[in-house]
C-alpha cells in the first residue's frame, strides 16, 4: 500500500497535513490533519510498503512496543483509507 | 472532517491546508502540484493583494487575488484571469492566504519573492487583460482552432 500520486503533505505549527491534491473536484474531502508521529508514518507511506514495515521504522524511531506501534500505525492507515488517499 | 464545511473547518483549527482545483491562479498555484495555506479572517477588512479564500453565492469557493477595496466590497481578479469580479463582501469572506506549498516546500506570503510578485502581476494586469482579449480575438487564434 502506498499514498496516491498526488497526495502531498506539509508540515505546520507541529501538525501535519496530507491533501490529495491530484483530486480535481472542488468538493471538501481528501484532507487529513494529524500529529508528528503520524506524520511519520504517512512519510513512509509514500512509497510502496506494509505495515509490518511501518512497525519496524516506528519502533526504530519511537521508544514504543511494537504491539504499540501496530495499533497506531493501524488507526494511521485507517484515516488515510477513510479518506480515499491511499491506492 | 469529511462532513465540515469550509467554514466549519476554519472556524475550529483557524487555518487550513488544502488544494486548489482549476487554473484561475496560475502561474502561483498549480493543480496537483501546489496547496494553499488559508487562516481564518479576522474582523479586521482584507488588503489589496491579499488572496482570500470566499463563498460566491449561493455555494462556490474561490481563491482569487483583492485588485482593489472599496468601501461596501472588494473587486477580485484570479491571477490567471481576466474578468473582475465584484460585490464580494466582508461577510464572504472565509480567510486570507499566508503561505502555499510548492513543489513539497512551503512558503510564506510575507517572503520578498511572493510580495514582489503579487504586486509586479498585478500592476500589470491590465496589460495582460489586454493581450488575452488580443489573441481571443485575433485571426491567428481563429485559423489555429479551425
Amino acid at each position: 500500500m502506498k499514498l496516491k500520486e498526488g497526495v502531498i503533505t506539509n508540515e505546520m505549527d507541529g501538525q501535519v497535513m496530507a491533501v490529495d491534491a491530484g483530486n480535481g473536484t472542488s468538493r471538501f474531502n481528501g484532507l487529513i490533519r494529524m500529529n508528528q508521529s503520524a506524520g511519520f508514518v504517512a512519510g513512509l507511506l509514500k512509497r510502496e510498503t506494509t505495515l509490518d514495515a511501518i512497525v519496524d521504522e516506528m519502533t526504530k524511531k519511537y521508544d514504543v512496543t511494537a504491539d504499540v506501534a501496530r495499533e497506531n500505525a493501524r488507526k494511521v492507515i485507517e484515516a488515510f483509507e477513510s479518506a480515499g488517499l491511499l491506492e | 472532517m469529511n462532513h465540515l464545511t469550509y467554514e466549519e473547518y476554519l472556524e475550529k483549527n483557524g487555518s487550513l491546508t488544502y488544494r486548489n482545483v482549476g487554473t484561475s491562479m496560475l502561474p502561483l498555484l498549480k493543480q496537483g502540484r501546489d496547496l494553499f495555506i488559508v487562516e481564518r479572517k479576522t474582523q479586521a477588512r482584507c488588503k489589496k493583494y491579499d488572496v482570500i479564500l470566499y463563498r460566491r453565492p449561493p455555494g462556490q469557493y474561490v481563491l482569487h487575488r483583492i485588485v482593489q477595496v472599496r468601501d461596501a466590497d472588494y473587486v477580485l481578479l484570479g491571477d490567471n484571469c481576466i474578468n473582475k469580479e465584484y460585490g464580494i463582501k466582508d461577510e464572504d469572506v472565509l480567510g486570507v492566504m499566508t503561505g502555499y506549498v510548492r513543489k513539497g516546500k512551503q512558503r510564506s506570503c510575507k517572503s520578498l519573492p511572493y510580495l514582489v510578485y503579487s504586486r509586479v502581476w498585478t500592476w500589470v494586469s491590465p496589460l495582460r487583460i489586454l493581450g488575452a482579449i488580443i489573441w481571443l480575438k485575433s485571426p491567428w487564434r481563429r485559423a489555429k482552432a479551425k
